[in-house]
């Protein structure tokens, strides 16, 4: 509090949020690791959270931390779930969420600049309106393009266009000194600020390569008898890539349990029970020469092509599995396609060991590697959560001795930095943190290695030698404690519909309702979206103290329904939101005056119109 | 100069459901952006009282179709369609248009738009044949039609000399007949129905109000409407004036029901009459095949004021098939023509009722060579009746009209005369016509549209448009 008044003397107009009810929507992200533990590591609630307007201001605040050697934090839309913006030493947010104006679009170039906060489906929205659009985009698209660059930065047409870096022009990045500087590819330091998680700078401003809208999207799913086979296939595929110029924008792989658990979303047989390999193609060129091959390629069974469509008009609703869960623990690393497969199997024995079914997701990346997903429902409000956190961590383990290597750090991953990075990497990384930020304020306590509270004691477990070796402990013992875990605490039951209380642990806390929700973009607090009202939802389940003021936060919403038409999880927020107000409404009354004034802000928003308007 | 005549109107919502044209439906993928409530000026879409963070279901009442709702949903979350109790409302003569419109002119006393562009036709049958002069149309966009030109709408009812005759010392030998001034050229017709005690009070309390009168059948004078008794005009039968004397006593005019024995022995009638008082009389005669030669009969012998009344579309009575019938507008044009060929045109004032439904009809009806007309329907639509034309007549009186307050029904049939006076004014005023008596039989200010397809086009393609109406 002390250090937010302090700020707050000199900050202009900074939009500064210190509200304690407000700081807990910053103090996590899409991960869903019960708040127990992470606080008992870190110090997770940030002093105070700013929410910059423009560079200048971002800067005021860096010279702040600087002064006061505390951690400044870069958050986006916090749809990644590493632990990479939640603080570990409490300090400073700097929340780049609103800071999202889409500035300029280059038509002849082919070429867009925005603010680091823009989100991914906005841009798209805005360069089809002129004929263009995205080349690559996460999938996850409502999320930042400061965050994704920051983070990941493989997606949706990764495997036809590659690494997100190569789509960025320049980016204008601030160092912690204060420095703005404009960086392209070329530039020695670009790397460093790129899938570095926000530890070097802050990236502000970027200007990216558009592509023209394609002719048409041409997806086909291939079915085959088991992971393997379909992994063959794969590789046989890219071989044949470069001499028959076959050029699918995306190749991604899907196994039996993963189209089951889609058969059971939709509550019908529409897939087979077998592993699936979705193509899509983008002019009926490509789509023909494809065809051909795969008229050669003989015997392999394609899905019919409505089934095809579905499943990559879904490919942005990566969440709903989590309507059979609530819970989705995931591990994500890149990993060669020729061993791909035989992880697969091993992360399969492992989950069962466990009692969990293990499905899997996975996008070629290019013609060696694949970026791939190994998930497992679970329910995080069970006792038996506290075994199946740790099963996440053995399947990245699994994968990074089959030769992957994480995909990104965060907190999490932290321990498997020399998987990422050789040790000359990690050298050079050091070098060049010690030079640009001396008073080591960028997003402290993590990616390189993680800090904790009570003397650093605890954080011990992350240190990659320590960590390693009780993770293959784990893995070895896996049959026998996953046993008496199962005995003791049974079986994951896939869940059938979801009631009040299980929709709010179906959140995914992704964030996409924040990109498009009103209320957000007027006010920019997000206890207003359908994510912290979620948060307020779980609070009051839990019987935790809530105060008027944060309670009536629900009220503030203008029935939209955008956040239940882009929800990943497929939520019935609409019902959700009635129910949740009935409540409210019960406990401390309707706060009609504060609903007109709301409205008020709303209509008179210059920028809530031109979202209206952009949607058109 | 004379004061001018001014209708004072009055917002008077009737709470009575009431069909309207369109019906607006808001969808499910609306989001409440409240962009229709911006855009729309008739204040159709609203936010929702016991929760304004949502829209209100479309008061499609007031919409006047002018569609920028529906154009700048930014979800095209709006429908639009016409409302089936419109569609199936009226008929072929009486439009559904007409009763949004003539319910709206008894609302306030305006004359509503109605927008998005008229697309036509622009001819059709009877008054719709006829157009009328707008070669002064300036006047009235540049003066307003209560500025400052006046036109004067009074006209006069009564028999007018032909010529004054003198003696050689200049003292006048000629007797003029008594007239009655009203000022406009419109009064009420009771409307055949069954009407409750406080619509036919309305009818009269307006008349009264609006300084003209309403014909009414003897039997409904109760004592009580006695005291109106100068703004109404007793409708009785010829044999019976004896039996009425009182209520003659007292009355400006009398009507009598036109029967075949009244054309020989008016006179004896009429003396009759003169015993009791100086009332004019009016020979309510209905539009027959053979309505122009009774009307001059009648004339010659004496008759002072005719009052024509074709049926409630405005056609012939008891003619033989449809398609022989003759319109209003053309037997009054026949009438009137007749009685000028007879040089007593003037002799006698002829009024037309029947399927006069708009506020146009007064002004075309008068071209034709009405001097006033007689209007009935339109009052109990303003009412809130509905006509259905099909399979047949049937005029449906609002449930619950009974106990709504005299004063606002009166006000309603006030506004909607003053809607109609107004656009008499503007009519005139664009004609380029100051006094309503100098209307009637102008037809040169008027093109009829069967004319002047006959004359442009007859020779070459006979009955294409015509059979096309």
């Amino acid at each position: 509090m002390k250090l937010a008044e302090e700020f707050k003397k000199n900050a202009g107009d900074i939009k500064i949020i210190d509200k304690n009810e407000e700081k807990e929507m910053y103090s996590h992200d899409i991960g869903d690791v019960p708040a127990i533990m992470t606080k008992t590591f870190f110090e997770i609630q940030p002093d105070f959270i700013v929410q910059p307007k423009n560079a200048e201001e971002i800067k005021k605040i860096l010279a702040f931390a600087n002064d006061k050697k505390i951690p400044v934090i870069p958050r986006g839309a916090a749809s990644w779930g590493f632990g990479g913006v939640i603080p570990t030493k409490a300090g400073i947010v700097i929340d780049l969420s609103p800071f999202r104006k889409i500035l300029y679009l280059n038509k002849p170039q082919k070429t867009i600049t925005v603010e680091a906060g823009a989100r991914w489906s906005d841009i798209d929205i805005m360069a089809k309106k002129e004929g263009l659009c995205l080349m690559t985009y996460p999938s996850s698209k409502f999320s930042t393009v400061a965050g994704w660059i920051a983070t990941g930065g493989y997606g949706i047409n990764s495997f036809r266009y590659g690494h997100l870096s190569n789509q960025i022009v320049s980016m204008t990045v601030i160092t912690p000194s204060g420095e703005s500087k404009k960086i392209t590819p070329t530039d020695p330091s670009f790397a460093y600020f790129v899938s570095t998680e926000g530890v070097f700078g802050i990236i502000s401003e970027v200007n990216l390569k558009l592509r023209d809208v394609p002719q048409a999207s041409y997806p086909h799913l291939f079915y085959f008898e088991s992971d393997k086979a379909a992994f063959a296939f794969i590789e046989e595929f890219i071989k044949a890539r470069a001499t028959q110029q076959l050029n699918p924008n995306v190749i991604r792989f899907l196994d039996e349990n993963h189209l089951n658990d889609v058969n059971a979303i939709m509550h019908s047989k529409i897939f087979k029970k077998k592993a699936g390999v979705l193509a899509e193609l983008s002019s009926s060129e490509d789509d023909r020469r494809f065809l051909e091959f795969m008229d050669k390629a003989s015997g392999i069974e394609e899905a019919p092509r409505y089934v095809a469509s579905y499943l990559w008009n879904e490919r942005l609703f990566g969440m709903k599995t989590k309507r059979l869960g609530p819970t989705i623990l995931a591990s994500e690393t890149i990993i060669p396609i020729t061993a791909a497969a035989s992880f697969i199997e091993k992360a399969k024995r492992l989950g069962a060991n466990f009692g969990v079914e293990i499905f899997v997701d996975s996008y070629i990346i290019d013609e060696k590697m694949t970026l791939i997903m190994t998930n497992f429902l679970c329910d995080s409000r069970k006792l038996k959560y506290y075994i199946n956190l740790p099963l996440a961590m053995m399947l990245t383990q699994t994968s990074v001795s089959m030769g992957a290597e994480p995909y990104g750090l965060g907190i999490w991953n932290a321990p498997f930095i020399n998987h990422l990075y050789s040790s000359d990497k990690q050298n050079a990384l050091k070098a060049y943190k010690a030079a640009v930020d001396p008073n080591n304020i960028m997003n402290p306590g993590k990616f390189f290695s993680v800090k904790s509270k009570w003397l650093n004691i605890p954080a011990l477990v992350f240190r990659p030698g320590i960590f390693g070796f009780f993770m293959r402990i784990m893995i070895a013992l896996s049959p026998v404690i996953g046993k008496i875990a199962i005995l003791l605490l049974g079986k994951h039951k896939k869940l059938d519909s979801l009631d009040f209380e299980l929709t709010t642990h179906a959140c995914a806390k992704c964030g996409n309702c924040i990109a498009v929700c009103p209320a957000y973009l007027v006010t920019k607090n997000e206890e207003m979206t359908a994510k912290g009202k979620i948060a307020l939802a779980k609070k009051l389940i839990e019987g935790k103290k809530v105060t008027k003021e944060e309670a009536e936060n629900v009220f503030m919403c203008m029935h939209c329904k955008g956040c239940e038409e882009i929800c990943q999880t497929n939520l019935e927020l609409m019902t959700l939101w009635d129910a949740l107000e009935k409540r409210i409404e019960g406990k401390f009354g309707r706060p009609e005056d504060k609903i007109g004034e709301f409205l008020k802000r709303v209509d008179e928003s210059k920028d809530y119109w031109e979202m209206v308007e952009r949607n058109n | 100069m004379p004061k001018k005549y001014h209708i004072h109107p009055k917002v008077t919502p009737l709470n009575l459901d009431y069909v309207f044209k369109f019906n607006i439906e808001r969808g499910e993928n609306c989001i409440n952006c409240g962009k229709c409530t911006r855009v729309c000026i008739y204040e159709a879409h609203k936010r929702r009282k016991d929760d304004p963070r949502k829209m209100a279901d479309p008061n499609t009442v007031v919409c006047r179709n002018c569609f920028r709702c529906i154009q700048e949903c930014p979800r095209g979350a709006l429908e639009k369609s016409l409302d089936k109790d419109f569609l199936n409302i009226g008929g072929s003569y009486w439009k559904s248009d007409m009763f949004i419109t003539l319910w709206k002119q008894a609302e306030d006393g305006k004359v509503p738009v109605t927008g998005a562009g008229y697309r036509g036709p622009f001819t059709g049958s009877g008054f719709d044949g006829m157009w009328t002069d707008m070669s002064e149309i300036v006047r009235p966009t540049r003066d307003g039609i209560h500025g400052r030109e006046y036109i004067n709408t009074s006209v006069e009812l009564g028999r007018k000399l032909n010529h004054l005759a003198f003696d050689e010392k200049g003292k006048l030998l000629s007797k003029v007949h008594d007239t009655v001034d009203i000022p406009i050229p419109i009064i009420f017709d009771l409307p055949p129905a069954d009407l409750s005690p406080n619509v036919k009070a309305a009818l009269i309390k307006a008349a009264v109000e609006l300084n003209t009168c309403i014909v009414l059948p003897a039997d409904d004078i109760t004592s009580e409407r006695k005291k109106y008794i100068k703004n109404i005009i007793p409708l009785i039968a010829h044999k019976e004036v004896d039996k009425h004397q009182g209520l003659i006593k007292n009355a400006r005019i009398v009507a009598l029901d036109y029967t075949d024995e009244l054309l020989s022995n008016f006179p004896a009638v009429k003396d009759k009459i003169k015993k009791a008082s100086n009332a004019i009389t009016i020979i309510r005669i209905p539009a027959t095949k053979s309505v122009e030669t009774i009307v001059s009969g009648l004339a010659q012998n004496g008759a002072e004021i005719i009052h024509i009344v074709a049926d409630y579309r405005g056609m012939e009575v008891n003619g033989s098939s449809d398609s022989e019938r003759r319109p209003i507008k053309d037997i009054i044009r026949t009438v009137h023509l007749k009685l000028i060929d007879e040089r007593i045109r003037d002799e006698v004032t002829v009024i037309a009722s029947g399927g006069i439904a708009m506020a146009e009809h007064v002004p075309k009806a008068m071209i034709c060579g009405a001097d006033l007309t007689a209007v009935d329907l339109p009052l109990l639509i303003a009412l809130g009746a509905r006509l259905y034309e099909e399979p047949e007549k049937l005029l449906i009186i609002p449930e619950g009209l009974e106990k709504i307050p005299l004063r606002t029904l009166t006000q309603r049939i006030i506004n909607l005369m003053g809607a109609w006076h107004s656009q008499l004014l503007e009519v005139m005023g664009a004609m380029g016509i100051r006094e309503a008596r100098r209307l009637r039989g102008e037809s040169g200010r008027a093109i009829f549209f069967e004319e002047i397809d006959n004359d442009t086009f007859g020779k070459l393609f006979k009955k294409r448009e015509t059979a096309n109406i």
